[in-house]
């Protein structure tokens, strides 16, 4: 027995050194590649010293650019971040630049959703909130803090982290044979900015395309389950409550979509987010929404919800105005 | 607490190490209740009616025991009478009330009337009871031995259906795992979570979208869907098993098996011998036996019923649907078929020079396609689509032979990693069966390098951990 418990001793060692060593080679193939730690170094440069933080998901970080925008306003958003990746966020961009005076956030139609309520990756959170934080706003049982504090130190322990890696590999192998560097999906530029390595226009589409590619976005982001969500609700109320605590003013924003979008969208019933919105408007400094916003422009956008480089550049040229204006 | 759930590999290993460091006197008593335990973890009620009906048998044992030789055989109608109804209580009142819509049952009660793993301690225990009384088995007279051969944790859930006379004398004996049962009860156990989260969940994830609109597909491409759905019910169904047998052995126990690469199987009969072994097994012994003996004077009618009873009661041990009632009803046609030409056959090809082995590859592969035919009655939801289904194959488009929407879907469901994985998963996993099933090839593996085995076993791991399934899919003879 004695010999079988050091055999067994010896294969789990072996086991542990070829997760160490896979572990490595996601630290360096794949978290420091990641660019949301990217864009968080770029933020914690003692440069940036903003009076206005733009936070939300896929929406703003494509759809402005930061070419066009002055100093004091800095794009902090990442793709997939709901109100409670945006709370942690501002906690901790408030403690790094005390010189944030006001918060924009996103008003779209999905960010109330079941679709975002159901959300509960806080892995790269770990990077910038404690535990306690992160268990208080994400609302985790002991047990489900535990593993998300497992997946944040030792990210090969989540399933998604490891389709993650899989595809990282494939792509590693794949330019190791052929001697062609593969692209990522998106990068962040000189600049800071986030973006599509492949762009497309709308306006290239076929009218079925649009359609199926619209309804397919509306599928995910409303069609999942209730579109006005409890937990979201509280993330947001959480938010608006640490904003005027800290004195600062909240913008909400709602961003440009594409008619199909649109359409498609009004289909499910927003009553219920509309309420929702003006319930808590006396909390905002300003709503500013560009829903419609250069509707005949479909070349200005890249799919059903995201504006394109060209669309960036002229909606962040009238978003900065309008910001100005709303903080002078 | 399913046994894909690391909860489950957790507490398995620490009973493990509790169960060896306990006096020998204490094991069947710690193995009854984590036994009990572990069915609690799926429900209170049913984990009380198992708890009742283990007390009742047991006592009604003891009296048979101690019974006249007038009075064994009321006693054991008494037993056998209370299991039966239990059974078609538990596995067929569920469809009953489902289907009496007036009554208004909530679903939740509904549920209650199918416990889970009854159609695998029933079977146990009416054979115990018909064993003791043919005197095949003497009584038990220790509740806790007892006990754990009814509720035994590995086999409750999926079998495989153990016999009392090869179980309980190795709870008596309650001796600790040897080494080599520890290192092949792990291998079995890493090898069932292989087979069930790399093969069956992702062919499960593929036939079932393929499933959702079958008429969407050529007849071709149904009837490879209809492999796909074999080969994944196989690896479902023995991933569950080789995880039962490995876990029993971590305890010493041995357990039956249960497959014997029964794809290969030449004909349909003996097919049957190699899959669920232990059902038919059972079926065989107390059906179909007793009730060929009984149809002795009636030639071929009486064999043709007989085989007919003993196939439709394992089509509807499954459970009361329609589609189950025809699988059995083909099954059983088919074994009919096979069992009335297999002489004239014989003498057809015994005149051909040189065919054996020719016959042998064609046989195999005909068997495999009348299994996996079948077996669209057993993955349809009813009898329309099944026969939808069965129609699509049968038709002229089965000669068009385009698989373009199958390869369309196996894109979509898995990508072209999944794909290489499944298939490179699939084909590893037929080496193992034919190296389990060959002495001298597994004497060989055992004598390689420790360093080659390990590093096999390693990839093993490491393949599951990056392409098992983790949704936490059921196995299929769960539901059983």
């Amino acid at each position: 027995m004695r010999e079988f418990l050091k055999t067994a001793f010896l294969f789990a060692t072996g086991l542990a050194v070829i997760f160490g060593l896979l572990s490595a080679v996601y630290a360096t193939r794949v978290s420091e590649r990641d660019n949301f730690y990217d864009l968080l170094k770029r933020f914690e440069n003692q440069d940036v010293r903003p009076s206005v933080l733009i936070l939300g998901d896929s929406r703003p970080i494509f759809g402005l650019r930061r070419k066009f925008m002055d100093n004091a306003i800095y794009n902090f958003s990442f793709p997939s971040e709901t109100y409670r990746e945006m709370l942690l966020k501002a906690e901790y961009a408030l403690r790094q630049k005390p010189s944030i005076r006001y918060l924009i956030i996103p008003i779209d139609y999905h960010m109330l959703s079941s679709f975002y309520a159901a959300d509960k990756d806080a892995t790269h959170l770990f990077a910038l909130a404690s535990s306690a934080d992160i268990r208080s706003v994400y609302e985790f049982s002991p047990g489900a803090l535990a593993l998300a504090v497992l997946h944040g130190y030792i990210p090969l322990t989540d399933p998604e982290a490891r389709v993650t890696f899989i595809t990282v590999i494939k792509k590693d192998v794949y330019s190791l044979l052929s001697g062609r560097v593969e692209k990522r999906t998106t990068f962040v530029t000189a600049d800071g900015d986030l973006v599509p390595t492949d762009e497309t226009s709308w306006s290239e589409f076929s009218a079925a395309a649009k359609e199926a590619r619209a309804d397919r976005r509306i599928h995910d982001h409303l069609r999942s389950g209730p579109v006005v969500t409890d937990a979201m609700l509280r993330a947001l109320d959480h938010l608006l409550s640490f904003a005027a605590e800290k004195g600062v003013g909240v913008i909400g924003v709602r961003f440009p979509v594409t008619t199909e979008y649109e359409n498609r969208m009004r289909e499910v019933g927003l009553d219920g987010v509309d309420a929702a919105f003006a319930e808590r408007k006396n909390k905002f400094v300003s709503e500013l929404d560009y829903l419609r916003w250069s509707r005949e422009r479909e070349d200005f956008f890249q799919d059903a919800d995201h504006l394109n480089s060209k669309g960036a550049e002229a909606f962040t040229k009238q978003f900065v105005a309008d910001i100005r204006n709303v903080i002078k | 607490m399913s046994f894909q759930s690391v909860p489950f590999l957790v507490s398995l290993a620490i009973s493990v190490a509790l169960y060896s460091l306990l006096p020998q006197r204490w094991r069947s008593v710690f193995l009854a209740c984590l036994s009990f335990a572990f069915y609690l973890t799926w429900s209170l009620p049913y984990t009380l009616l198992l708890l009742l009906v283990t007390v009742y048998i047991f006592y009604l044992v003891q009296k048979l025991d101690e019974a006249e030789e007038t009075r064994k055989y009321r006693i054991l109608w008494q037993g056998v009478v209370l299991l039966v109804v239990l059974l078609v209580a538990g596995k067929y009142g569920r469809e009953v009330l489902m289907s009496l819509p007036a009554i208004g049952l909530s679903s939740s009660i509904v549920n209650l009337v199918a416990p889970l793993g009854i159609s695998y301690y029933v079977f146990k225990l009416l054979s115990y009871l018909m064993d003791v009384y043919a005197g095949k088995l003497s009584a038990e007279h220790n509740f806790a031995a007892f006990a754990a051969y009814v509720s035994f944790f590995p086999q409750i859930l999926a079998g495989p259906i153990q016999r009392a006379v090869d179980f309980l004398p190795q709870i008596r004996a309650a001796r600790q795992a040897q080494p080599y049962q520890l290192s092949s009860g792990l291998r079995l156990i890493l090898f069932g979570l292989f087979k069930k989260l790399v093969i069956a969940d992702a062919l499960s994830a593929l036939v079932a979208q393929i499933y959702k609109y079958p008429k969407g597909y050529t007849g071709f491409e149904l009837l490879i869907t209809s492999y796909l759905f074999a080969i994944q019910l196989y690896a479902d169904f023995s991933g569950i098993t080789d995880i039962a047998i490995g876990s029993a052995r971590l305890f010493g126990i041995s357990s039956p098996k249960n497959f014997e690469n029964p794809f290969y199987a030449p004909t349909i009969q003996e097919f049957w011998r190699r899959w669920h072994i232990t059902l038919t097994s059972w079926v065989r012994d107390y059906v179909f036996l007793p009730i060929r003996m009984k149809f002795r004077y009636w030639g071929w009618v009486g064999l043709t019923l007989s085989i007919f009873i003993n196939m439709i009661l394992i089509g509807l041990w499954h459970g009361a649907t329609s589609p189950f009632l025809w699988f059995g009803i083909v099954q059983g046609a088919y074994m009919v078929v096979s069992v009335f030409t297999l002489k004239k056959r014989d003498a057809i090809f015994a005149r051909i020079p040189g065919i054996p082995v020719f016959r042998l590859i064609w046989q195999s592969a005909l068997t495999f396609t009348l299994v996996s035919l079948s077996l669209i009655f057993f993955r349809a939801e009813n009898l329309r689509m099944a026969a939808s289904i069965l129609s699509s194959i049968l038709s002229r488009s089965f000669f068009h032979l385009g698989i373009g929407r199958l390869l369309e879907t196996i894109n979509l469901v898995w990508g072209d990693t999944r794909f290489v994985v499944v298939v490179l998963a699939l084909v590893y996993m037929e080496i193992i069966h034919l190296v389990q099933g060959n002495l001298k090839w597994r004497a060989y593996i055992l004598s390689c390098p420790t360093a080659l085995r390990w590093l096999v076993y390693y990839a093993m791991i490491l393949i599951l951990f990056f392409f098992g399934d983790q949704s936490a899919k059921p196995f299929i003879y769960f539901q059983f």
